[in-house]
């Protein structure tokens, strides 16, 4: 993806993977949060890997296969096999989804879907007063929902036009210029991901360079008052990996330096580990055991402190 | 009659390859020889009043097994090869086969063969209690061996289910406790609580309170027979059809010349250290009362064993089990609701479908159900007014022409009636002021010598004269509440509005104070409240075992409720409201259930958040009613929307307008899948192997899904035809055996028109039903419509082929049908349309059919626990449910329907409350992630509740509990004595209850907050 030259395309459907209803964990009170396929970036750690790419995707899990074989006979391609195990073949699977179609159990799936806005506005309806009451509202998530921008501000002018809170989550990685005629306008709240404030790292581990990432949440930073959004850093600990000091001072420090005084930090959660199989990726890969397993107890404890040294207030997401 | 299984399972154990009638036989000649030949024993079979005599036939279908035993002159005996037709009762096994499956059947299984009616009863329910009875003296060691088998086979069964629980639900109490909040602001009606929410105070601050809920824990209830003695005195001294002058009995004269008998003749006891006299029982912690005229028999088979078994067991002492087993049941063995109704109606086709306990469990053969009597009529006008006012009737009846007073003699016997039983509480008052001042004179300890004093003076001003002050008032409640108890059944009373009816004494009390000692009044009324709630756990309903699957876990259900609207729609919110709820919060009983009527934009968010606070702390009390909802669903009726907002919930959940309206809300229980089966079936039913419904038609007739539909119609209007014919018919029964005179005067209008309650003479009148298995009989039609109608992807007979098969070896349509068919609770538009045709068709059948005494039925949705009983006994439903499984609790979706709480909550709110007029049950199991989180989690909670009433939710109750505290407790129930679970409706201690009961709430979808 071209660091620079981010023109994005204007897309009347974009296509979503998921929405989760009745959340109470991304953003305040009872939220639906929609989750847009597609990412600029390349985490290893990713919490949804089924959204990074931007096109349509085979899902299939195993436990809830009954064996049936429909899905082997409908294969146009005889990517799937059952010899001793059950086997899809990626390489020779061209995504025709013929065997979602014929699957009885919910053991094949496609993810992500084209979605037009109104069809999302009528999804999240009934869940409406509920928002009101707990000051809830619709997260925008993914992926990146910035991939689509104009269809995302279509869905937040709407959302706001019937009085419902909006809140993005995003990684930061996008045109400024129109985030600020597009975006800014509509949303109650963002939280920005940071990963590392090294570059090489960030390119190591996230498949891109930062520079933008961080150039663009200064920016926002200093525009906030302005525009009268809540601006919240957030942070993923991965033991090791983004919770090393060295990346947990210089987080705190770049913070400082810009007059940020709160961050959200989120636990490794390894269920996402699981997904990579269900997507066909192959999943040999980090020797980490670490990764796999719940955030440590007493490492939070650790980098809690890290940034009470600089004067930041941490919040655990 | 699992005792004489226990005593074929013996015989069969000398010789294997037993014929199965030379089995029965030689078993009943043991039996025999072992009665008749033992002096003690045969005099068993003769009782206080003569010998008891009895024919009992045993047989299969098919007649391949033939006795008839008979019992005549204290002698026992049996005819081989033959069955009396003439029968008192008959033991009826479907076929050798499941006659032999009996003979092997542990004591679980042989329940489920009568649930299932495999095996089942005929005729005389009680004789054979009788029956059973005698043979448990010959077998009671084994059988109280083979309960300790089961325990073991339960206890480890629970131990291996709870494998790897994690065990912090043991502190989860106390943790919720400590961090109880404190009130934000206050409420306009709360004049004199600084901070309503009373966090200062724990339980430990009330040790008399302390003391009461041990002994209420600790110990085992026990049988009494007072009741039953006294009456049975009565009527063999006074006569029962006729008067000792040959003139027959007017029988609400009757009962109450003998309720009015009893009360003189009670022990006027106060229990130990309490602030408030009488018992419902001789036994003042715990009794149980064993009306004859209802279900009491229903124990006599298991006297001797009742003490040792696993569920619900019950202490009974020598002279009780004599004085029931040689006296009161024998003389009340033709005299009980449902044998009357048999012997009245020549044994009716809707008789024989409730005794096979499939379909009907129609409670009016219980209980009158008789609501909310109107306790506060009482403490605001006292028994002295009522008798004035009857007396005036009676003077002016007198001066009526001869004509007149002939043709409506039953007004002067109701009013004669009212009287005597008003008569009655005032000498059982009269007897206990003796006693206080007798007590008092003795008692050394100057404390408890005030205390007792205190108690004397106040009975020698109520229930007579209005009372005065808050103790008068919850005196007048607890007394006049024994008298219920006593008067028809002990079961689903409920007090009524209990903040609302003591608030004005509270104020008057509070107010003569000076500022300084307004605290402790505080403190004082607390106890006193909380005195009163553990008086109403002073009872419970002894029944057969087969009853303890039924409502597993179930007290007598006194309901209490606080909250809601002012009869002029005003925030009813008061001082009372926050004591009540503090109360019910320190000692988190099972009984009396709690019930919070909240009125959205009324009552404060304070008051809910209370309230929600409530359930995180018990984990599952009290019930949350959407006040408006409910209003609204009464009002349709044309009632007085001023007497519809005093409305409160009795009998688990139905709406009652307290003090004015005979509800009956049980009477149509009954399993709305069975309907649906017999549409499946053409008219026969599986489970019950039983072809009796019309013939609507073979599967492959139906065309369209409409034409299928029709046919459901068609069977639900026969079975429901022989529901509300029984329904009349019992009414009648119960007019003659439990009018319930004191009930009566207590309700608006029957003093005024001389006509008991029986017989419509309350103001407003109405008989209720709860319909079990209401989503899963949604779930199968969505199936039905759109598999084979709609998407024809398999034909009907496939479908019910597989649903014979219990799915297996029909993998791929199971997995189909389970997970392309959205359900109801899945917020698929399908499901609520479904739902709403379903339920308008069932009120409008319900609202137009005519109840006997002035009504119309109301249909609910709560289920106590016959969505476990019922479901263990059915086959496979259409909906993919296997067969056994349970159905849901109340009108709950489907586990599987969401994983979002939310689609829940939208499905079940868009149900029209005017179809559901007898309220439902809508439980919801939750468990917070953040287990510290007290002020959010409780936020959370108001949130639901708060906006799935303004989306038009009915009624919501909560287990806040997760499932590895359930399976925690269900090994170590010794961590756990207090747990309470909401079951549907009732609240039950959830370590006592049956273990389907246990799965089935561990089932429940854990909704993760």
């Amino acid at each position: 993806m071209a660091e620079l030259n981010l023109k994005f395309k204007h897309l009347q459907e974009a296509l979503i993977f998921d929405i989760k209803h009745n959340s109470l964990e991304d953003g305040p009170g009872i939220r639906s949060v929609v989750f847009f396929k597609g990412c600029p970036l390349n985490c290893v750690w990713c919490q949804n890997p089924e959204g990074k790419k931007l096109t349509p995707e085979l899902y299939w899990e195993n436990e809830k296969c009954i064996s049936c074989g429909s899905c082997i006979e409908v294969c146009p391609e005889n990517a799937i096999s059952f010899d001793f195990q059950k086997f899809i073949d990626r390489e020779l699977c061209n995504n025709c989804f013929e065997c979602v179609d014929i699957c009885p159990s919910t053991a094949l799936k496609i993810i992500g879907s084209k979605m037009s806005v109104d069809e999302i506005i009528n999804e999240i309806i009934p869940y409406r007063n509920y928002f009101k009451n707990s000051g809830g509202g619709v997260t925008l998530s993914g992926g990146e929902a910035m991939l689509n921008m104009e269809y995302a501000s279509e869905l937040l002018t709407k959302l706001k036009s019937i009085g419902i809170h909006t809140l993005l989550e995003t990684s930061g990685y996008f045109n400024f210029e129109e985030f600020k005629r597009l975006i800014v306008p509509f949303v109650d709240e963002i939280y920005y991901d940071i990963k590392f404030i090294d570059n090489q790292k960030h390119k190591q581990w996230c498949g891109v360079s930062n520079t933008i990432i961080l150039d663009n949440f200064k920016r926002l930073h200093k525009h906030r008052s302005t525009a009268k959004f809540n601006l919240v850093p957030r942070t993923a600990l991965l033991p090791n990996i983004t919770d090393a000091e060295e990346n947990i001072r210089a987080i705190a420090n770049f913070y400082k330096s810009i007059c940020v005084t709160k961050t959200i930090l989120l636990l490794n959660n390894p269920d996402w580990f699981q997904k990579l199989d269900k997507l066909g990726y192959r999943s040999g890969i980090i020797g980490n055991e670490e990764i796999r397993s719940l955030y440590p107890l007493r490492k939070e404890v650790i980098v809690n402190n890290y940034f009470k040294e600089y004067g930041i207030d941490v919040d655990f997401g | 009659m699992d005792k004489l299984k226990n005593s074929l399972q013996k015989h069969s154990q000398n010789n294997e390859s037993k014929k199965a009638s030379q089995l029965l036989n030689d078993t009943l000649d043991g039996i025999a020889t072992a009665l008749n030949g033992d002096e003690n024993l045969s005099k068993e079979m003769t009782g206080d009043l003569g010998p008891i005599n009895a024919i009992i036939g045993i047989k299969t279908d098919d007649e391949s097994i033939k006795t008839t035993v008979v019992i005549k002159d204290g002698k026992f005996s049996f005819i081989k090869d033959f069955c009396d037709i003439d029968a008192d009762a008959t033991l009826v096994f479907d076929s050798t086969e499941e006659f032999n499956n009996y003979v092997n059947a542990d004591s679980d299984e042989a329940i489920r063969m009568f649930l299932a009616s495999r095996v089942r009863l005929e005729g005389n329910q009680s004789i054979f209690g009788y029956v059973n009875y005698l043979i448990s003296l010959l077998s009671w060691q084994d059988d109280v061996k083979g309960f300790d088998v089961q325990k073991d086979v339960h206890k480890k069964q629970n131990l291996a289910a709870a494998g790897g629980a994690t065990n912090d639900g043991r502190s989860m109490k106390d943790n919720r406790i400590n961090t109880r909040l404190k009130a934000e602001s206050i409420d306009e009606g709360v004049k004199w609580l600084d901070e309503p929410y009373l966090s200062e105070y724990t339980i430990e601050d009330f040790p008399r309170l302390v003391k009461f809920k041990e002994d209420h824990l600790n110990t085992m209830p026990e049988v009494t027979a007072e009741q039953g003695k006294l009456l049975t005195d009565y009527y063999v001294e006074n006569g029962f059809e006729k008067q000792k002058d040959g003139t027959p009995w007017d029988p609400m004269l009757r009962t109450a010349k003998g309720f009015e008998y009893l009360m003189n003749n009670k022990v006027p006891l106060i229990r130990e250290n309490d602030l408030l006299a009488g018992t419902i029982t001789t036994n003042p912690i715990c009794g149980s009362v064993n009306q004859p005229y209802t279900v009491g028999w229903s124990i006599w088979g298991e006297l001797n064993t009742i003490a040792y078994r696993e569920l619900d067991p019950f202490y009974v002492n020598e002279e009780t089990k004599n004085s029931l087993s040689r006296y009161v049941f024998p003389y009340w063995r033709d005299k009980y609701i449902q044998q009357k109704w048999k012997d009245d109606n020549d044994y009716p086709l809707s008789a024989k479908i409730n005794d096979r306990m499939f379909c009907f469990g129609l409670w009016g053969l219980v209980s009158l159900n008789p609501g909310s009597p109107g306790y506060d009529k009482v403490v605001k006008f006292g028994i002295g007014s009522m008798r004035e006012e009857i007396d005036t009737n009676l003077h002016e009846f007198s001066n009526k022409s001869d004509e007149y007073q002939k043709a409506n003699i039953d007004k002067k016997n109701s009013w004669v009636a009212m009287a005597a039983a008003l008569d009655g509480m005032l000498a059982y008052t009269k007897n206990l002021a003796k006693v206080a001042k007798e007590e008092a004179e003795k008692e050394s300890n100057p404390t408890r010598k005030s205390e007792l004093e205190d108690i004397y003076k106040t009975l020698q001003h109520v229930p007579e004269k209005p009372a005065q002050t808050l103790r008068e008032a919850v005196q007048t409640l607890w007394i006049m509440f024994i008298g219920s108890c006593l008067d028809a059944m002990d079961e689903s009373i409920t007090i009524g509005r209990l903040d609302q009816i003591l608030q004005p004494y509270f104020e008057a009390d509070i107010k003569k104070l000076p500022e300084n000692e307004r605290e402790e009044y505080i403190k004082g009324a607390i106890e006193l409240v909380g005195s009163l709630f553990l008086r109403f756990t002073s009872h419970l309903v002894a029944a057969a075992t087969v009853a303890s699957w039924q409502n597993s876990g179930a007290p007598g259900v006194t309901s209490v409720m606080v909250g809601g609207v002012t009869a002029d729609g005003k925030d009813a919110v008061v001082d009372m409201t926050y004591i009540v709820l503090k109360v019910a919060e320190m000692l988190s009983l099972n009984d009396p259930d709690m019930d919070a009527r909240y009125m959205v934009g009324v009552n404060s968010t304070a008051y809910i958040t209370r309230v929600a606070e409530l359930n995180y702390i018990t984990s599952g009390t009290p019930s949350v009613h959407n006040d408006e909802a409910i209003i609204d669903s009464l009002c349709q009726h044309g009632w007085d929307v001023k007497d519809v907002r005093e409305w409160v919930a009795c009998g688990c959940v139905e709406p009652i307008i307290t003090g004015k309206h005979f509800g009956a809300t049980g009477d149509l229980d009954s399993n709305l899948m069975v309907p649906l089966t017999m549409a499946i079936y053409n008219g026969y039913h599986p489970s019950a192997k039983w072809d009796f419904g019309p013939k609507t038609g073979k599967l492959v007739s139906f065309k369209t899904f409409d034409e299928f539909y029709e046919a459901f119609e068609k069977q639900f209007n026969f079975i429901y035809k022989q529901a509300t014919e029984a329904s009349l018919q019992i009414l009648k029964a119960q007019q003659n055996l439990m009018p319930a005179p004191l009930s009566s005067a207590l309700l608006e209008n029957c003093i005024k028109e001389g006509v008991g309650m029986t017989h419509g003479g309350a103001k407003y009148n109405s008989s209720g039903g709860a319909f079990t298995a209401l989503s899963d009989v949604i779930d199968s039609l969505l199936v039905i419509k759109q598999v084979i109608f709609d998407e024809k992807k398999y034909s009907f007979d496939e479908l019910r082929i597989a649903m014979d098969d219990d799915f297996v070896g029909h993998k791929a349509l199971h997995t189909y049908i389970e997970n392309k068919v959205p359900k109801f609770g899945s917020g698929d538009e399908g499901g609520r349309v479904m739902v709403d045709r379903v339920t308008t068709m069932i009120a409008d059948y319900m609202h137009s059919h005519d109840n006997g005494r002035g009504g119309v039925y109301f249909p609910g949705y709560r289920t106590n626990n016959n969505h476990t009983v019922y479901g263990r006994v059915s086959g496979a439903s259409a909906s993919g449910r296997l067969a056994g499984k349970p159905f849901t609790s109340g009108l709950t979706p489907n586990p599987a329907a969401s994983n979002n709480i939310l689609d829940n909550l939208n499905d079940v709110a868009s149900i029209n409350p005017l179809n559901c007029d007898n309220n439902y049950t809508f439980n919801v199991r939750v468990s917070f992630s953040d287990k510290d989180a007290h002020r959010q989690n409780v936020d959370h909670l108001v949130n639901y509740i708060q906006t799935y009433f303004i989306n038009g939710g009915m009624q919501i109750q909560c287990n806040i509990v997760d499932s590895d505290t359930l399976k925690d407790a269900m090994a170590h129930p010794e961590m756990y004595p207090d747990l309470i679970a909401r079951v549907s409706g009732y609240t039950g201690y959830y370590t006592r209850m049956q273990q389907d009961l246990q799965l089935e709430i561990i089932g429940r979808t854990e909704f993760k907050i």
